[in-house]
């Protein structure tokens, strides 16, 4: 229940558009409304014998009622996609700030459950509910109470007749409602899952057949889908029972209405002027019902989704306000010390970091070597930012990390990552990215320097090339390539790659290798690689296994006298 | 195919479908009765309420009270029995609908897969598929037989109005063309703005997707504002065209509600002439105008459900030629005890292209691997060595020669026993959305958790599992935990390993890992496989060097086979293959700082 609320809170970012959606839904109505009653006029006035000149009156406002409904229906169509649009936008990007804030730590949060989902179809399945179920309750309460007064006025018995009618079909629902809610958002949670699970099936469709149980997997998924079906059928009696009723209401409160009208004409207590009025009147009373019912279905998928939605927006963000951090600070060729650091990603989890000590010198090239899960990059995750630890574990000139604005640390550092995200766009637009105000001589130098231009130019719009998952898809090397010009250009004084060559082919490694060469001059940086090669020139290379600092020195000195860099570098090399 | 006929076609499509659902005809014809019904009983409630107010005015309403209210009990259970049917009926035809072409579906790709034309890897076909069978399903189940209604309904109608005053049905017949004609004449524009509002749709849909996707580098460039300018461009674009399409629709949904309008006011007013002339009864003036009023109702409903209809038809046509897809070998083969088989794998001439306008992948290759070798594949980029995996797998036919295991052609063998032979690792692992025990499990279902871990262990996968949040619980695939390539591929080979087959097929499998781990699952498969066959395609040196022989092509042919140790001596080929490789640079050099 008090997620409905919370749900029915972010109208207010519509205000305006939700009161005219509000104000057209009265139009109709009434315009409709209107039309009935000079149709009823018109009958009656055919029935009186009344002269053509007033007849032909009616049939013209009658007519003109038409026109505005109509005109207003035309508007509306236009109008309803404007708003859907503005609320379901203004959602999406409170989630988007919200994930922008928490950062990478809250994505791989897996209680999340689909955040991709959510934002997409989860967002669009909230339109129902908002932007027509609620506006139409304001429409139903208005109306309701104009037009029940109106029949009271012709035929008092009438018009309570189909007051009480009206309050059933608005209150029953929600008496059924918590009860009938459940059923139904459970239900369209269970088919999301299967949806998902054939969606996963098909994609993975030649992974089962060769391993010799697609057969087995469509079997179970066929008594799943058709125990669905079944299962649909059941709940089907609990989503109808308050359609079946308002038809009831709406069925029963027109004819007898009617009926009870005639038999007062024919008692003599009104006259059949009125009787023709209730005859086409009576049915409009409750039209807005139906509406009303039928948005309601409509929002059974939105409501699925309001438990993961709130979740996302009212997840906790850190209590450290502006003005405690600060926007400078770093230097040209920072040092960065990490002091007896641990951290662990879950609490009362694994240490995936034990009391490591290290120093990156200014100005020089620090490694990190060791297996994968040895905690390399784990250190990256933290020197980003992305995830809290003790105060003063982790220095800059002195400064501790958690005292830096995230966006200013986080535009002090250059990152190649091991898996590159290339976004829509030119390749262009990708490089620029690092740095929006640099010239298109800036980017092809960068992209020059990482070896990328000649393949870039290569392509089929060259530079102006469409990338990203709907665009050309590029080799592993081409992205990384890519993603190191974005470094090179960004020029930032502290350079991490982080298994920057590894899907790199051979024949490419040794040219971005000298590209990364000059692009580590004059600033302090930070190499993690498996591969030997690439750390063998580091100033300093850090030997980490388990979490755990096991030796430090050049990668001469380590051959001599480190066992576990011995090893590391034996399992490369050729006997 | 020009449009005409691709509209066509696409029709066709449609009744094809439809044949498919023959045993839900009779239920589907319920529904469309139960449909008439509801229709009719509606139309009955109100000729019967218009009738009632007649009956008052001419002050025969008291005589006849009884039968009045009883007849109005009637029309209310009527229409209830009525309402209440069609939507059981029709939602039950719905689900059924909509079970059976998931499963038709299944069925459908997992025939053909792994047919390269019906790739169904890329999340967006399957779902987007998924999405259609939707769309079918509220077709058969709905719109299918509203369209009927809106034919029938109006027929009897005016059957009836026929009866009391013919010239209204001229009047309400060119009101109906009129009806029909609106959304045919703006059908054109209807097809080209609905394209152009799904593309940008799409578009903006996956900018959106972009901010969680590409979350950190976001963070890292720095880009947060640049992305929410770009974010709001996208869909600003897609507004626009929402808005185009809308405003259309709007004009279209007008004119329709105005023809509606006015066919039931002209015909008031005519009636009201033939009242004023003709002298007919005011009681039936009244019945007159309702009636007239509803006969156009149905038609107009689906007028504007007509507009979806080029969406319909492109969704069947989608399922359609999903259903009707062949596969690419014939599964004619015999099953077979896969212990019987000797893992003896023979390649005889074999030749084979991937369409007639190409260049053959492979040419006239020969060559036998002895059961239990451990073989390693080697070339350079666009040698054929995939193309021998294909082919070993039987994912495409041979277009020459013959391939053979244990002296039988693998055309001889079903896909099923065939499969059961191999156990395979490939460039491309999928992981399913479920924990990463089950993931591994698949390669066994029969397996014990122990097994599965000691498989784990083998691949050298187990170590990172536990390290993860929930271990062997963590839910993998891609809404799940994200893993690195390499840690992907340790859980596909650890999966293989369970699988205990005869054959080992790996392509590219340790070309994620780290040299360290690669070296260890090397030994580890060597040891696990020590009585299998094992084919490897191999980019590494360790890999290379790990092999009983290498076979190496180039060109689609073979141009060397031997022990590693031959090939070297023989300065050919693979010598100048190595020579290029980093690895053998880097290992001349560690091995001179270690001697010097």
């Amino acid at each position: 229940m008090n997620q409905f609320f919370r749900l029915v809170y972010f109208l207010k970012y519509a205000k305006k558009e939700t009161a005219i959606r509000i104000l057209l839904g009265l139009g109709i109505v009434g315009a409709q409304f209107s039309q009935t009653w000079f149709l009823a006029k018109m009958v009656i006035a055919v029935c009186e014998k009344r002269d053509m000149k007033e007849i032909l009156l009616c049939f013209l406002a009658e007519f003109l009622s038409l026109f505005i409904r109509a005109s207003l229906i035309k508007y509306q169509e236009y109008f309803l996609k404007k708003y859907a649009a503005k609320v379901k936008n203004e959602i999406r990007s409170q989630i988007l700030d919200k994930i922008m804030v928490l950062g990478p730590s809250f994505k791989n949060d897996q209680r999340t459950g689909n955040l991709q989902s959510l934002i997409t179809d989860g967002v669009e399945s909230l339109e129902a509910f908002l932007t027509q179920y609620i506006p139409q309750m304001a429409v139903v309460v208005f109306t309701t109470i104009f037009i029940t007064s109106f029949m009271c006025r012709l035929d008092r018995t009438v018009g309570l007749l189909l007051l009480f009618m009206s309050a059933v079909t608005v209150i029953v629902p929600h008496i059924f409602m918590p009860a009938v809610s459940d059923v139904m958002v459970l239900y369209w949670k269970e088919y999301a899952q299967l949806n998902a699970q054939y969606i996963d099936d098909m994609q993975g469709m030649s992974t089962l057949k060769s391993l010799g149980v697609s057969r087995k997997e469509g079997r179970r998924l066929q008594t799943q889908a058709i125990g669905f079906a079944a299962e649909s059928m059941r709940n089907l009696g609990i989503s109808l029972s308050d359609s079946t009723l308002i038809m009831i209401c709406i069925t029963a409160g027109t004819s007898i209405s009617i009926l009870l009208s005639a038999i007062h004409v024919a008692q003599g207590k009104i006259p059949y002027a009125v009787l023709i009025q209730v005859l086409f009147l009576a049915g409009e009373c409750l039209k807005p019902m139906n509406d009303l019912s039928i948005y309601w279905h409509n929002s059974y998928t939105g409501l699925s989704v309001a438990e993961e939605l709130l979740y996302v927006l009212d997840y906790p963000v850190s209590e450290k306000t502006k003005e405690d951090l600060q926007n400078t600070g770093i230097g040209e060729k920072p040092e960065i010390v990490l002091q007896n650091l641990s951290f662990q990603y879950e609490k009362d989890g694994i240490d995936v970091l034990k009391n490591v000590d290290m120093v990156f010198e200014s100005g020089k090239v620090t490694a990190i070597a060791g297996k994968s899960g040895s905690g390399k990059s784990t250190i990256v995750n933290l020197l980003l930012g992305f995830y809290e630890t003790e105060k003063n574990r982790i220095q800059i000139d002195g400064k501790a990390l958690g005292s830096f604005e995230p966006d200013y640390l986080r535009s002090r550092i250059s990152v190649v990552f091991q898996d590159s995200f290339l976004f829509y766009g030119t390749v262009k637009d990708n490089i620029r990215m690092a740095r929006p105000e640099a010239s298109d001589a800036e980017i092809m130098q960068a992209a020059m320097s990482a070896n990328a231009h000649e393949f870039i130019v290569n392509l089929p719009n060259g530079y102006d090339t469409l990338v990203g998952e709907r665009g050309a898809t590029l080799s592993g090397g081409e992205r990384q390539r890519i993603a190191i010009a974005r470094a090179i250009l960004k020029n930032a004084p502290i350079l991490i790659l982080d298994e920057a060559t590894s899907s790199v082919d051979c024949k490419n490694e040794q040219e971005i290798q000298n590209a990364l060469k000059e692009a580590m001059k004059d600033r302090t940086t930070l190499v993690i690689a498996h591969r030997m090669t690439t750390i063998e020139d580091a100033d300093r290379i850090y030997v980490m296994q388990n979490g755990c600092v096991e030796g430090c020195g050049t990668h001469e000195e380590l051959l001599q006298k480190d066992q576990i860099y011995q090893n590391l570098v034996r399992a490369q090399s050729y006997e | 195919m020009n449009k005409e006929e691709q509209k066509f076609t696409r029709l066709k499509n449609v009744i094809r479908l439809s044949k498919r659902l023959k045993k839900y005809r009779l239920r589907m014809v319920a529904a469309i009765a139960a449909g008439v019904g509801n229709q009719l009983s509606l139309v009955a409630a109100s000729v019967l309420g218009a009738w009632t107010v007649g009956l008052a005015i001419d002050g025969k309403l008291m005589q006849e009270l009884n039968y009045v209210i009883a007849a109005t009990i009637a029309v209310i259970i009527i229409r209830i029995v009525f309402y209440v049917l069609e939507m059981w009926i029709c939602h039950d035809v719905a689900f059924k609908v909509l079970a059976d072409f998931r499963i038709q579906l299944f069925d459908s790709i997992e025939r053909v897969s792994p047919a390269i034309l019906l790739n169904m890897r890329s999340g967006q076909l399957a779902s987007t598929l998924m999405g259609d069978v939707e769309i079918m399903e509220w077709f058969f189940a709905h719109t299918f037989g509203s369209v009927l209604v809106a034919i029938i309904t109006p027929v009897i109608l005016m059957i009836i109005l026929w009866q009391i005053l013919p010239i209204l049905d001229l009047v309400m017949l060119l009101f109906a063309v009129t009806a029909v004609i609106i959304p045919i004449w703006m059908k054109k524009k209807a097809d080209v703005q609905g394209r152009e509002v799904r593309e940008a749709l799409a578009d903006a849909n996956a900018v959106t997707l972009e901010g969680v996707q590409g979350l950190k580098e976001i963070l890292t460039l720095n880009y947060r504002t640049g992305y929410e300018e770009k974010n709001r461009a996208y869909l600003e674009h897609m507004y626009k065209k929402q808005f185009s399409y809308s405003k259309r629709l709007g004009t279209e949904g007008m004119l329709l509600q105005m023809v509606l309008g006015v066919s039931g006011l002209v015909a008031a007013l005519i009636a009201a002439w033939y009242v004023g002339k003709d002298g007919m009864a005011v009681s039936m003036y009244t019945v007159i105008v309702v009636l007239s009023a509803m006969i156009l109702g149905p038609v107009i409903e689906v007028c504007n459900t007509a507009r979806n209809f080029g969406l319909i038809f492109a969704a069947a046509d989608r399922i359609y030629r999903v259903l009707e897809a062949k596969p690419l070998v014939q599964d004619s083969g015999n099953d077979i005890n896969t212990k019987d088989l000797k893992p003896e794998i023979c390649f005889e001439n074999v030749s084979f292209r991937y369409r007639e306008d190409l260049e053959a992948a492979v040419e006239d290759i020969s060559f036998r691997i002895q059961p239990g070798e451990h073989i390693a594949i080697a070339g350079a980029s666009g040698a054929g060595k995939t193309t021998c995996i294909q082919l070993l797998l039987r994912n495409w036919d041979p277009e020459k020669g013959c391939i053979r295991i244990g002296g039988k052609d693998i055309r001889d063998i079903s896909l099923r026993s065939l499969n059961e032979m191999y156990a395979t690792v490939l460039q491309d692992v999928y992981l399913f959305q479920i924990p990463i025990l089950e993931n591994i499990r698949l390669g066994r279902s029969s397996a014990t958790d122990e097994e599965v871990m000691e498989a784990a262990r083998k691949a050298f996968a187990h170590e990172f599992i536990t390290e993860l949040p929930e271990g062997y619980q963590t839910i993998a695939g891609e809404g799940g935990v994200k893993l690195s390539g390499g840690q992907r591929q340790r859980i596909a080979i650890a999966r293989a390993l369970l699988k205990d087959s005869p054959i080992l097929v790996f392509d590219e499998a340790v070309s994620n890992l780290d040299t360290e781990n690669e070296r260890k699952i090397q030994e580890s498969i060597e040891r696990s496989a020590k009585n299998c066959t094992v084919v490897m395609i191999a980019h590494r040196l360790s890999t290379i060097k790990s092999a009983d022989r290498i076979i190496c092509l180039d060109h689609g042919k073979v141009v060397e086979m031997g022990t590693f140790k031959e090939l070297m001596k023989k300065n050919g080929y693979l010598k100048k293959l190595l020579e290029n490789s980093e690895e053998m640079k880097s290992g001349q050099m560690s091995s001179k700082k270690q001697n010097a």
